[in-house]
């Protein structure tokens, strides 16, 4: 009997090691390989005959562009066209790691929380930059309300620092929490399903039941793996207004 | 005559036409600010319940690590890790705050500072 958490471990498919760190090829890394390949790949090979009147595939591929371009436009606005290449590149990893993961006997990439909060500090310092180099030390004036006693303001201030640090780790924490949850919850039900099966008797029959389960999670599951990857997409969007319509 | 006539009309027509579009293709490309706040998908509020619990636990995360951290920098453990457990917990809720009244997801308040300087 599997435990449903054992989806998660890490394997190193290849060992390697640089200066005494363990930089080994897991199945981690592998998955998000195929990710950027799989993503690309089927970019590439949907823009290929590029006509005026698109396939099916050319569709997927237009409708993917101009689903980004329209939250980046929407929440951003034309500020935020030179920084369209990394949010529509961040959404499609996102994307295609959270669907491959649904893939029986793979790897779910996001599942891990040093993934998404790497992707998230990331943005998070990124965001900031952009926002002191735009607008300078009058970017930290922003931690101070306006309005408030003057006593009060140096626990305000602390609270609002703070309140800024929580962001990246509440976008982290949003999207892995969501795929160690569904991932596990059909890993349970499948393994129910076994034990059931297992017993004997009328419970044979009853197995059915967590097999429907399953299908309905697994509908659910597509459902979070869009939506996850989407409001990843979004909050990057909207840190990035931030940063850059600081008046 | 009438012949020419229908033509001009044509004409006409096809300008207006092609003006009536033009500006419907201005108003879908240039972003107004009536578009920026109404979310996309209708899925979205599926998405902000589960943000708004997010946001609290990690506030109340950060607060202690950040905590945790500097008492061990200073050796004054627990002092610095209870009391930004409380702060971090005050900025969660600052941030579900700022979240369900349209501020969005912006630290600070510039558009309140602005308001105040017009």
């Amino acid at each position: 009997m599997h435990s449903p958490v054992e989806q998660f471990t890490i394997k190193a498919l290849y060992a390697l090691s640089l200066f005494g760190y363990d930089i080994s090829f897991t199945n981690s890394s592998l998955f998000m390989v195929l990710a950027v390949l799989v993503s690309s790949g089927l970019l590439l090979i949907a823009m290929r005959p590029a006509s005026i009147i698109p396939g099916r595939l050319q569709c997927f591929a237009e409708m993917m562009y101009e689903f980004v371009a329209n939250i980046l436009d929407s929440n951003v606005g034309k500020e935020g066209k030179p920084y369209f290449p990394f949010i529509f590149t961040l959404f499609l990893f996102i994307l295609f790691s959270n669907l491959l993961g649904l893939i029986p006997y793979s790897y779910t990439v996001t599942s891990q929380i040093i993934v998404t909060f790497a992707m998230a500090f990331t943005i998070f310092i990124g965001v900031t930059l952009i926002g002191i180099f735009k607008h300078g030390l009058h970017f930290f004036s922003f931690f101070v309300p306006p309005g408030a006693s003057k006593p009060l303001i140096p626990l305000l201030v602390l609270i609002e620092v703070i309140s800024y640090l929580i962001r990246p780790v509440s976008l982290s924490v949003r999207l892995f929490a969501n795929m160690l949850a569904g991932h596990t919850m059909l890993k349970v039900f499948a393994g129910l399903a076994v034990m059931m099966s297992g017993a004997g008797g009328v419970m044979v029959a009853g197995s059915a039941l967590p097999l429907i389960a399953i299908i309905g999670l697994t509908g659910l599951e597509l459902l979070v793996a869009l939506l996850q990857a989407y409001v990843f997409t979004i909050l990057t969007c909207m840190y990035l207004n931030d940063a850059l319509h600081l008046h | 005559m009438s012949d020419s006539e229908q033509k001009d009309r044509d004409k006409t027509d096809k300008t207006k036409s092609l003006s009536e579009r033009i500006a419907q293709f201005e108003a879908k490309t240039t972003p107004n600010s009536q578009k920026r706040k109404s979310s996309q998908l209708p899925a979205a509020g599926v998405a902000l319940a589960g943000r708004v619990a997010t946001e609290l636990v990690a506030g109340i995360a950060v607060g202690a690590f950040l905590g945790w951290l500097i008492d061990k920098w200073l050796g004054t453990t627990p002092a610095f890790m209870l009391v930004l457990f409380f702060l971090g917990a005050a900025g969660g809720v600052m941030n579900i705050w700022r979240l369900l009244t349209g501020r969005g997801m912006g630290a600070g308040y510039f558009g309140d500072h602005r308001e105040n300087k017009d």
